[in-house]
């Protein structure tokens, strides 16, 4: 029989008792019993029907399941008599089931949905870096011949692949339009294991210099720019000033480095002298990814790396020396900077849950007691403890099912507004920000999740409630007995865990906010107020010749500094970071050379940006092309490097750049004219070493155009955008922004991870307050007559508002001690995202603690006062 | 708990023992069959039917009786008959059988003399 035909049987079963007792009944009528009383002795002669009815559904086999949707009925309908708990219950339920969901799509999203490739496993992202001295980890792509010495060990890599970002404009049609594009090597694309959704991937003569001028188009951009054309092969794309024949379309669900849809990518022909000997140091910027053999281990293949890597060092010094190899699977590279955090918040929000927990818990504890007739009853008439403790069970599980619901419609919400935060700031770049979403492994958590917190929350104080004695149960009358003292343990270690766990987040939160206000106070050595910024990038097929770079911007900022209301304007070019030789120190062995960030600018970019000089003089007009090659270094450059003396007048040599490992220009003595203040603009937590250069000196072809203004900013931009199209009607200029608003970006960006853990700590702070405030009202009420009795005794009002408050407290304080400790050992898992304080900061403990311990004196103080205005008489008549 | 458990399940084996024989006169309904078996044993057995109506569902499950809604011959009126199958009667014929292993085994505990004469 299937458990769908049960409602069938049963009435099928009703009848068939019916008919036979109306048999018994006639039977009764004929052997003479008169007709009112043979009703009744048919059914004594049958006997109990509610016992017959249970045993033989016992027989049908469904009698479990059958107890079970008679519990889930007979939980709701309780639930449903008392409103009110049922909603505290349910929303604290939610609250916590809530923000462990959310937490954990953000977990889904970006850690555990694997690559969307297949074997993601085997996928690897490769590197090079080397420890600098004072600078930390310095990491690279790989050099063109390295990659061939890699691509060698066939019995580790199937492929080796690399790519270049690319850049393009697209100009045919009315305007250039710039498009996401990248020149990918050609195991590039084969790598991911897709196949193009029309067409080919590229052939090994295409990736020769002088025959790659074939492309394969994103799905997106072959459906918006060419709607869809299914005759799009052959025909050809205009990228920058060349003309590339469209061999391949890429299939819809094709994402690069994990979420990036390219428009178009285009073959990477590495030059001759890239992948000749010299290249080995000057071609280091090649983004590179490989795909392991089956069965090889990452750690395999970083083994052999390292040997690798000593051998190259020995065999080519001047580009590998001090050189190693990392490898790292391609998807804990693209989570790396977030998997910490995620794990600090999924913690802060399992102890929201785990509070929530012991507040429902205490609930369930005091409703047990208000119950204890019913339970009494119940096991009066022969209900086992077993089935007791499971219908008690049931009904928390009830709860928290609703609970989860709700708790579920929170997360989406909250959902929606992490992809918002996500997408918004950029420079949080999370994989994946743009799905985070109620997946199956979202649905799938919460539901255990669920389950497991109606355990957790029920099964202690069903345990309890279903060990009454029901004799003494059904006589009590309110009287304090011996299982009551058990209960208020459990209430109390209930209540001081949640102070425990409450004080953990807010030391957490309390550090993150300090980190944060200090940072705030960081000087940045720049002046944001009144400063618009925006990118100019010159397109190289038009600007291919130095001169007419440094032509363009010269007259861009002639233009730009007559603008009425513009005080001050200037360029500048930064981000790249070289290996410099200070002149006159000890020749540095590699792996050793100083290194700085090398920021090209133009001199009126210092009082554009308010960067204040400290010594020496500042760039000038006069610092041209073909005079003394000049440079200002920074503060922290000057007392790194130059540690005993002034370096003003001293020379320093650009060895080569890091990431690119270009050198041209290695030999060009540059002289040290000023000193000028620190600024911190992408990082916040460190001062580094900066070196500036005229850009007369060192062509650029892209700047941020930085522009003071006397007037809003905002409202020269459309003067400046004519000034660029007066010097060259083709050109655009991008993303103008006020320089406060991105400094507020980046602020934001660590804001939001720390609101999150505030609101965390915020819920926890409120909940463990409901928690206390809870327990003492019980204990409040249930010790009314023994507090009548001290005050009819000639307690007065203040004593016993002392008494209950000294209680309240010492519960607190014990909590706040085990928290204390807690916070402590769990201080190192902070210390990476604390600034200017120690993961240990007294003050933060100090605070917290204070915080947490008034919060509860508060929320005793209600229940004190109740008991302090017991009317004696009252409370011992009601006895 | 497990000897009273024990003693439940031989008597729930003779019950349904008890019922397959009776519906081995023919079709019967509840009533009919609890009657027919305090009848028989001259009131001896007192038909529990917080016993019967399970044991009657569960010889259903097991397939050994069907179990229909009929009018029944002699008056105007449904009542559910139970029927015997053929699955039901080689079980009879089992059940009988160890039955009678059963009874004869306590017999020639219960009374060795009379074994022996």
């Amino acid at each position: 029989m299937k458990w769908w035909q049960l409602r069938k049987r049963n009435a099928d079963l009703e009848r068939e008792l019916q008919s036979d007792l109306d048999l018994e009944e006639e039977e009764q009528r004929a052997s003479g019993v008169h007709s009112d009383d043979a009703h009744y002795a048919a059914r004594r002669a049958f006997g109990n029907t509610t016992v017959i009815r249970e045993h033989t559904h016992e027989a049908w086999g469904w009698a479990p399941f059958e107890r079970f949707s008679s519990d889930v009925r007979y939980a709701l309908r309780a639930l449903l008599k008392s409103p009110g708990f049922t909603i505290t219950a349910c929303l604290t339920l939610a609250l916590g089931i809530g923000a462990n969901a959310a937490i954990f799509s953000l977990v889904s999203a970006i850690i555990l949905r694997p690559l969307p490739y297949p074997s993601p496993e085997q996928l690897v992202g490769l590197g090079q870096w080397r420890n600098q001295k004072g600078e930390g980890y310095v990491q690279t792509g790989v050099s063109g011949p390295n990659i061939i010495d890699i691509a060698a060990q066939k019995n580790i890599f199937q492929q080796v692949a690399y790519y270049r970002w690319a850049g393009f404009n697209i100009t045919e049609g009315n305007r250039p339009e710039s498009v996401d594009s990248i020149k990918v090597s050609l195991d590039m694309l084969p790598l991911f294991g897709v196949q193009p959704l029309m067409g080919r991937f590229f052939t090994p003569e295409e990736t020769q210099p002088g025959h790659d001028q074939v492309a394969i188009l994103g799905h997106k951009l072959w459906q918006t720019r060419y709607g869809a054309d299914p005759a799009i092969l052959g025909k050809t794309i205009r990228l920058d000033e060349k003309t590339y024949t469209i061999v391949g379309v890429m299939p819809t669900r094709f994402r690069f480095t994990w979420d990036q849809e390219m428009g178009v990518f285009v073959p990477l022909a590495l030059t001759p002298e890239e992948l000749s000997e010299k290249g080995r140091a000057t071609s280091r910027d090649l983004e590179t990814q490989a795909r392991l053999q089956p069965g090889i281990t990452v750690q395999q293949a970083q083994a052999a790396m390292d040997t690798l890597a000593a051998n190259l060092a020995v065999e080519h010094p001047d580009a590998n020396k001090g050189w190693g190899f990392k490898v790292e699977p391609l998807h804990a590279a693209y989570y790396r900077h977030i998997g910490q955090p995620l794990l600090i918040m999924s913690g802060a929000v399992l102890f929201v849950l785990l509070i929530a927990c012991g507040n429902v818990a205490n609930l369930l504890l005091a409703r047990a007691t208000t119950r204890k007739r019913e339970i009494a009853i119940r096991a009066a008439i022969g209900a086992s403890r077993r089935r007791i403790v499971t219908q008690l069970l049931t009904e928390s599980v009830v709860l928290a099912v609703v609970g989860g619901t709700l708790g579920l419609l929170l997360a989406y919400i909250a959902d929606r507004i992490l992809t918002l935060q996500m997408t918004h700031y950029r420079r949080f770049s999370v994989p994946n920000a743009s799905v985070i979403d109620l997946d199956w492994r979202v649905l799938l958590f919460s539901l255990a999740l669920t389950l497991l917190t109606g355990i957790i929350f029920g099964l202690a104080p069903a345990l309890i409630a279903s060990r009454t004695d029901i004799n003494e149960s059904l006589r009590e009358t309110g009287a304090n007995s011996a299982s009551e003292s058990g209960r208020q343990r459990l209430r109390n270690g209930l209540v001081i865990s949640e102070i425990a766990l409450a004080l953990v987040l807010l030391t957490g939160a309390g550090l993150l906010i300090r980190t944060f206000l200090g940072l705030m106070q960081v000087d940045l050595g720049i002046d944001p107020t009144n400063v618009v910024t925006m990118e100019i990038d010159l397109p190289h097929y038009k600007y291919s010749v130095p001169a007419n770079q440094a032509q363009f911007f010269r007259q861009l900022l002639q233009r730009v500094q007559a603008l009425p209301g513009v005080t001050s304007a200037g360029i500048e070019q930064s981000g790249s970071r070289v290996f410099f030789q200070a002149q006159g120190q000890p020749v540095v062995i590699p792996g050793q050379e100083p290194t700085a960030s090398l920021n090209i600018v133009s001199p009126g970019d210092f009082p554009a940006m308010g960067i204040a000089l400290i010594a020496g003089r500042q760039l000038a007009a006069s610092d041209g092309n073909g005079a003394t090659p000049v440079a200002l270094i920074s503060e922290t450059a000057a007392h790194r490097y130059w540690p005993n003396a002034n370096p003003i007048g001293r020379h320093l040599s650009i060895l080569a750049h890091v990431y690119s490992g270009k050198n041209e220009g290695a030999n060009l003595s540059i002289e040290i004219v000023g000193i000028v203040k620190d600024r911190r603009g992408y990082d916040l937590w460190e001062p580094r070493s900066d070196l500036y250069v005229p850009f007369e000196q060192h062509p650029i072809s892209y700047a941020y155009l930085n522009v003071r203004t006397t007037v809003s900013p905002l409202s020269v931009v459309p003067s400046i955008r004519d000034a660029v199209l007066a010097i060259d009607d083709e050109q655009p200029v991008n993303d103008p922004m006020l320089l406060t608003e991105q400094i507020a970006r980046t602020y934001g960006t660590l804001r939001f991870p720390m609101t999150l853990v505030w609101i965390f700590a915020s819920l926890a702070l409120l909940l463990s307050a409901v928690g206390i405030f809870g327990v003492m009202s019980y204990t409040v009420s249930r010790r009314s007559h023994e507090l009548a009795i001290r005050m009819a005794l000639g307690a007065d009002r203040l004593m016993v508002l002392r008494q209950i408050l000294r209680e309240g407290l010492g519960v607190t304080l014990i909590g706040v001690a085990i928290g204390l400790a807690a916070a402590l050992s769990l201080s190192r898992i902070m210390s990476d995202y604390v600034y200017a304080i120690k993961a240990t900061d007294p003050l933060t403990y100090g605070a917290a603690t204070l915080v947490l311990t008034l919060v509860a004196l508060a929320a005793c103080y209600i229940p004190a006062r109740r008991a302090a205005s017991v009317n004696p008489m009252q409370a011992l008549r009601n006895e | 708990m497990t000897t009273k458990r024990q003693s439940a399940n031989l008597l729930q084996g003779t019950l349904d023992m008890l019922i397959l024989r009776t519906l081995l006169y023919g079709p019967a309904h509840g009533h009919h069959i609890g009657k027919h078996i305090q009848r028989t044993t001259d009131d001896f057995l007192q038909m529990q039917h917080g016993s019967l109506y399970p044991a009657l569902h569960r010889l259903e499950r097991r397939g050994w009786v069907t179990a229909k809604w009929e009018t029944a011959p002699d008056r105007n009126r449904e009542f559910k008959y139970y029927r015997l199958t053929e699955k039901g009667r080689k079980q009879l014929l089992i059940e009988e059988s160890q039955w009678k292993q059963m009874s004869e085994a306590v017999a020639r505990v219960m009374w060795p003399a009379a074994e022996e004469n």
